[in-house]
């Protein structure tokens, strides 16, 4: 007998407990990011795509070695040499630079043994693709472009939320300075003199 | 204007303009429901809802309306045709056929001379709640058509357990409104919802409490909704009785199911929370007769309905389904001997014309619901709920002694 109303008052009262807490929830203040039109939280050392200067790179294969995944490609002509004076490698020809990011873990291990201090990982953490060849990324290519990082298709249209347009205005800041020693770096070069 | 007035002073006119109001008010209002489903389901589980399309995702509606239109009706091949295609409409039509006879705003005196023109209802036939009753008969068959026409064993068994669910909700949902109509001796609902008004009448709420509860119940039974879902039960019957249905034909079966609820909860309200009416408001009451009242007391009967389809959605959001056995156990064992003993009651309170009396009507309640617990404590017997014979749950301790 105890039992039974015991049962009927817990059923009321957990009924009643249910309600009142998705009533609270219904008004309380939802704290989800509305992503593309607020900027993610990203840390200061957030692991996202990668930033690679490719006029500094003597594609010593170092990080391509340090690679778990082994998803760096390293293609060149000759020997790349850093001129101590500019800072620029000059030598051979960069024919390919390449991250196939369906592979790549984001450890950040290519990062640590770079000698020229050339690839850094970037705050871009939404690239898409429709293929399983999208998601290899030719920093060659970009070079010529003039962009350090892969950029995601949506950040390419005309109409960018603020932060965004921000974000970009930093590529440019960072990549238009460079832009003829990146696209200088696809060609082979005299070897700087000693 | 004076010409249009001097039209809209016949009644067939004023009906007819009335039921292309209501008509167009009702499937707008039914597709914002599908939005605020999502919306509150959204802000019940922390999280924001549709919001991209237009400004706060108020398009969205539309958009979902477009894409219901222009997606690949499918056939399947093995279906019955003339009723897979037959039962969404069935769904909807039966949904809609009711709000004929919702009373809007009462008597309405059109150009102001003292004189009442029209009733703001698009009929009234004096036997409204046999028409509704007659009507809400024929909702389960939208569900059933659709369920057996499919010709897939999850839909079908979907429709199994929605007949039986709804044909069970039924009986005391009839013998409530019953006692309604016992009680105001009127069967037409603008008469009901005016016999709730004005001096020393009461809201039938507080004459029959436990009845409002059992009405509430049923609606939520008849409507198909959580935690009486038994149709639909995503988890366990793929969509339910809809699971063949795309395009236009899925997108009839929700616009139905959500014009059953505020139907539903439109019924309740004209039944026992009295209508368009509320106390103390003078522009409210059955003797106010101008247009600008009809539209107070049209926009307050909306307001009364907005509130139900909230507590629709937050239920449905909130609590778990029954399990079927649960269910059926509720209707026969719970809710239909208490209907009854409520019914017994009320024709006693008749014969000695206490049927107004509020410390009778309310003293009947209270002495019902104590014999229950009553009855029910000695026996033991689980009406809904677990059962007798499960263990004791883990965060409950030790057994407790019986």
């Amino acid at each position: 007998m105890r039992e039974y109303f015991h049962n009927i008052y817990m059923t009321i009262r957990t009924i009643l407990i249910g309600m009142r807490i998705t009533l609270k929830y219904c008004f309380a203040k939802t704290i989800t990011v509305q992503y593309p039109d607020v900027a993610p939280a990203l840390q200061p050392r957030y692991r996202g795509f990668h930033y690679f200067e490719i006029e500094k790179c003597i594609a010593c294969d170092l990080c391509a070695k340090a690679c778990p995944v082994d998803c760096i490609y390293i293609e060149k002509s000759g020997a790349r040499k850093i001129d101590k004076a500019t800072g620029i490698a000059k030598g051979g020809a960069m024919t390919r630079y390449a991250i196939d990011y369906a592979k790549c873990m984001f450890c950040a291990l290519c990062v640590d043994p770079c000698p020229t201090d050339c690839i850094h990982m970037g705050n871009v953490h939404d690239l898409s693709g429709y293929t399983r060849e999208d998601m290899v990324v030719e920093f060659t290519e970009l070079a010529k472009e003039g962009l350090q990082t892969p950029q995601p298709f949506w950040m390419r249209s005309e109409r960018l939320p603020d932060w965004v347009a921000e974000k970009k205005q930093d590529w440019i800041d960072r990549g238009v300075p460079v832009r003829e020693e990146m696209v200088r770096a696809l060609e082979e070069q005299k070897a700087a003199k000693k | 204007m004076d010409w249009l007035i001097e039209q809209l002073k016949d009644q067939l006119v004023f009906s007819v303009v009335l039921s292309l109001v209501v008509f167009a008010a009702i499937m707008t209002a039914v597709a914002y429901c599908i939005y605020f489903e999502r919306k509150i389901s959204a802000w019940m589980q922390d999280r924001v809802g549709p919001n991209r399309v237009g400004p706060l995702g108020l398009l969205q509606p539309m958009a979902d309306g477009a894409k219901f239109l222009l997606k690949e009706d499918i056939i399947p091949a093995f279906v019955d045709k003339p009723l897979f295609v037959l039962a969404p409409a069935f769904a909807l039509i039966m949904g809609l056929a009711g709000f004929a006879i919702l009373p809007w705003g009462g008597m309405v005196d059109l150009d102001g001379d003292g004189v009442v023109d029209v009733m703001c209802q698009v009929a009234d036939p004096g036997v409204g709640l046999l028409y509704l009753l007659a009507v809400g008969g024929m909702a389960v068959y939208g569900v059933v058509v659709g369920g057996w026409a499919n010709n897939n064993k999850f839909a079908f068994l979907a429709a199994m357990r929605a007949t039986a669910q709804m044909l069970s909700y039924e009986i005391p949902m009839a013998l409530v409104i019953l006692l309604v109509v016992m009680t105001t001796g009127q069967l037409g609902l603008d008469d009901i919802a005016r016999s709730q008004m004005g001096e020393g009448n009461l809201w039938h709420v507080c004459h029959h409490p436990v009845a409002f509860f059992i009405m509430l119940v049923t609606l939520f039974a008849e409507t198909n909704r959580t935690p009486f879902d038994m149709a639909e039960a995503e988890q366990e019957l793929i969509g339910g009785y809809h699971t063949e249905y795309s395009a236009l034909k899925f997108g009839l079966f929700f616009l139905g199911e959500y014009a059953h609820m505020i139907i539903g909860s439109g019924f309740v309200i004209v039944l026992f929370l009295g209508g368009w009416h509320l106390p103390w408001v003078s522009f409210l009451q059955p003797e106010a007769t101008s247009v600008w009242a009809m539209l107070a007391k049209m926009s307050v009967f909306a307001t009364k309905i907005a509130a139900f389809l909230f507590l629709f959605m937050w239920v449905r959001w909130t609590l778990p389904r029954f399990r079927f056995d649960q269910l059926m156990r509720l209707s026969w064992k719970g809710l239909l001997p208490v209907c009854l003993m409520l019914f017994a009651y009320v024709t006693v309170l008749l014969y000695l014309g206490r049927q107004t009396d509020l410390m009778w009507t309310l003293g009947g309640n209270g002495v019902l619901i104590l014999l229950v617990l009553i009855v029910a404590g000695t026996m033991g017997v689980p009406v809904s709920g677990r059962q007798g014979n499960l263990s004791t749950l883990p965060w409950e301790g030790a057994v407790r002694a019986r």
